[in-house]
């Protein structure tokens, strides 16, 4: 497990893996972009309450699930570097920070601009709203204490710790909030229930999700390139 | 044996240093004056708002001197000693957070009913605020080692420190908070006490580990 | 035994010492010279633990002293660096105690040392350098630790206090005690060497 971990996670076939995946990664992108952007924008009928604000929907949830599936990804990075020892995974989690950091300050964005016409106000302390607020201080957080540091391999440790600490304490903030206050309106897509949106509308949805990801994907591998084409040097 | 030999000593070292138990009780004083005077001296705000304010203001006051935990361990060499000896450093970590909690955390709770007077709350009041910081606090510390354990040898460690930990404080807040709510308004509060309780013994049985290990790290890779 | 396997360490691109072996048997005596900004004391803190090195091994009885599961090190170890581990705010014999505790060892250190030494009981804040440092090396009088790893032992020490350390350390490596050490001075030790 170590050794085939070590392998794939080694700078040099990372580099080569990258190189080769990113072409379809391109293509994955646009196509789903472009079908969700149709779909979303045009093919779709308006809300029947909320009329054509919903659709502010296409990308509103797309950012906010990337910015909690980056954390994690990062989190599953520092577990890598502890108990396999990996040293790709800091470049990894270095990388994604800063992504993860705009996709939750875009979900922010986008969900205020969403709340003016729902609920009459850009900003309320409801739960969601809250937590991805401490979401987005929790990459700061991250950023901060990784550039902190006279040394930078102190920094990705101190770094991997924290961002462990932080996975841990996510849902525990998450539900906290959500017990102090809530307003938000059920959520959009679940898992374990049938969701509560029509198949027109969830299509572009899930498409443009797939869209994002393939695009974090993507800054993520070219940005860990650059990185280890640094170091091979 | 051992632990409480250590601890012990660790006592000593620091009622020799008054001064950094007087100064954040002082801190707490004036932030709590701070917020009576941003508050016009509103008494019906006020005396509302007085749980929320004294438990910021704790957590406030806690985490501003925790960035000193242990760098004048690191600076003089003792932590390094710590590590190379038979004493684990959770040993070490254990009595570090129990000293904090008891030169800055204790003052406060003995100063509370003072505290309490000067809001006009009743009776009741004070003794549930007391109750929630009795379990509130520890957890606190606990975060507080963490960080300053994360950031022993950062720039800007002061506000780093805050900065890092205070999101990870929140649920403690809310359930605190939650707690007094429940209770002035004549509700039950087992619930949040329950879950203040769940979180002080998950934070007392996790955090230890990582704040020793982030110090093994911070030495190793210094 | 000690037994280090092909250590390197670089500091920011430059290379301290590489590919380094020795072993250190009961008895013998090792003192690492070179200039300064060679990495002497980063190889000290290695040998002893708190460092670990970027390539390379190092073995106390055949186990890896970087393994997390090794505890036995921690008590047949006792590291001396720069940094003394002195709390001032505590009294000379409150800083042996904690020190004793730290180091579970349950031998009292007699006052008479202390007299000997000229040291008194005193806040420690008033010591000199000095005696700072015949403070922390009292630690070696009741350590039962099999390898001692001193960092720089002879500075800021009178010429009593030299040949106080020096007698120590006879005596030491004469019960099959060893000794690691780097220092400046002329020293009167027959030892091997290692230069950086």
């Amino acid at each position: 497990m170590k050794h085939l971990l070590q392998h794939l996670f080694s700078p040099k076939y990372f580099y080569q893996f990258s190189r080769k995946c990113l072409p379809w990664f391109y293509f994955i992108f646009f196509i789903s972009f472009f079908y969700g952007l149709i779909g979303g924008l045009i093919l779709s009928p308006p809300d029947y309450q909320q009329g054509d604000a919903f659709r502010i929907i296409y990308l509103h949830v797309p950012f906010s699930f990337l910015s909690l599936f980056i954390y994690l990804a990062m989190a599953t990075f520092a577990l890598l570097g502890f108990v396999w020892k990996i040293k790709l995974a800091d470049i990894l989690m270095r990388a994604s920070a800063p992504i993860g950091a705009s996709f939750t300050l875009l979900a922010l964005i986008t969900g205020s601009l969403w709340g003016k016409p729902m609920w009459g106000t850009y900003w309320i302390w409801d739960a969601r709203l809250t937590s991805e607020l401490i979401l987005l201080f929790l990459y700061l957080g991250y950023i901060s204490l990784t550039q902190a540091y006279p040394q930078q391999q102190q920094g990705h440790l101190a770094g991997r710790i924290i961002v462990m600490v932080g996975i841990i304490n996510i849902p525990i903030i998450h539900y906290s909030v959500y017990w102090w206050n809530t307003l938000h309106q059920g959520a959009t897509l679940s898992k374990l229930s049938k969701p509560s949106i029509a198949n027109n509308m969830l299509y572009p949805l899930l498409s443009m999700i797939i869209a994002f990801l393939f695009y974090y994907l993507i800054l993520l591998f070219l940005r860990t390139q650059r990185e280890v084409f640094k170091k091979l040097q | 044996m051992f632990f409480l030999k250590l601890l012990i000593l660790e006592f000593k070292q620091n009622i020799r240093r008054y001064n950094d138990i007087f100064m954040p009780l002082w801190f707490l004083i004036l932030s709590m004056l701070i917020f009576s005077i941003g508050f016009q001296q509103d008494s019906s705000i006020l005396k509302k708002t007085a749980p929320s304010i004294i438990w910021v203001s704790v957590l406030l006051s806690l985490l501003l001197s925790a960035n000193q935990l242990f760098t004048q361990d690191d600076d003089n060499g003792f932590l390094e000693q710590v590590l190379l000896s038979p004493t684990s450093l959770l040993t070490f970590v254990w009595v570090k957070a129990i000293i904090y909690w008891l030169k800055i955390c204790l003052p406060l709770l003995l100063l509370l009913p003072v505290i309490g007077i000067s809001f006009s709350l009743s009776y009741f009041e004070i003794k549930i605020i007391a109750i929630t910081l009795l379990l509130g606090t520890p957890s606190f510390v606990l975060f507080a080692t963490l960080g300053a354990a994360i950031i022993l040898r950062a720039h800007h460690n002061a506000i780093l420190l805050s900065l890092l930990i205070l999101p990870l404080c929140i649920p403690i807040l809310i359930f605190g908070l939650s707690i007094i709510d429940d209770a002035s308004c004549g509700l039950s509060f087992t619930t949040p006490l329950c879950f203040l309780s769940a979180l002080l013994l998950t934070s007392a049985t996790l955090l230890p580990f990582v704040t020793a290990f982030a110090l093994r790290t911070g030495i190793h890779y210094a | 035994m000690l037994q280090a396997l092909g250590l390197s360490y670089q500091y920011s691109e430059k290379s301290l010492f590489s590919n380094l072996s020795f072993e250190i048997n009961p008895g013998d005596c090792l003192q690492i010279i070179g200039g300064n900004g060679a990495g002497k004391t980063t190889l000290l803190r290695i040998l002893s633990g708190l460092c670990p090195p970027q390539k390379g091994k190092v073995y106390w009885q055949h186990q890896d002293i970087y393994h997390s599961q090794l505890h036995t090190y921690n008590t047949d170890r006792l590291y001396l660096g720069h940094k003394l581990g002195i709390k001032t705010d505590l009294t000379l014999f409150e800083n042996l105690k904690l020190h004793q505790t730290l180091q579970r060892s349950e031998h009292p250190v007699s006052p008479t040392e202390l007299t000997w030494l000229q040291l008194k009981n005193i806040a420690t804040k008033s010591l000199s350098a000095g005696e700072q440092k015949k403070l922390a090396l009292l630690r070696l009088l009741s350590s039962s630790a099999l390898i001692w790893i001193l960092d720089e032992p002879f500075s800021n020490l009178d010429e009593t206090g030299t040949n106080w350390v020096q007698e120590l350390i006879k005596q030491h490596l004469a019960k099959k005690g060893r000794l690691i050490f780097t220092s400046h001075q002329k020293v009167n030790l027959t030892s091997q060497l290692i230069e950086l």
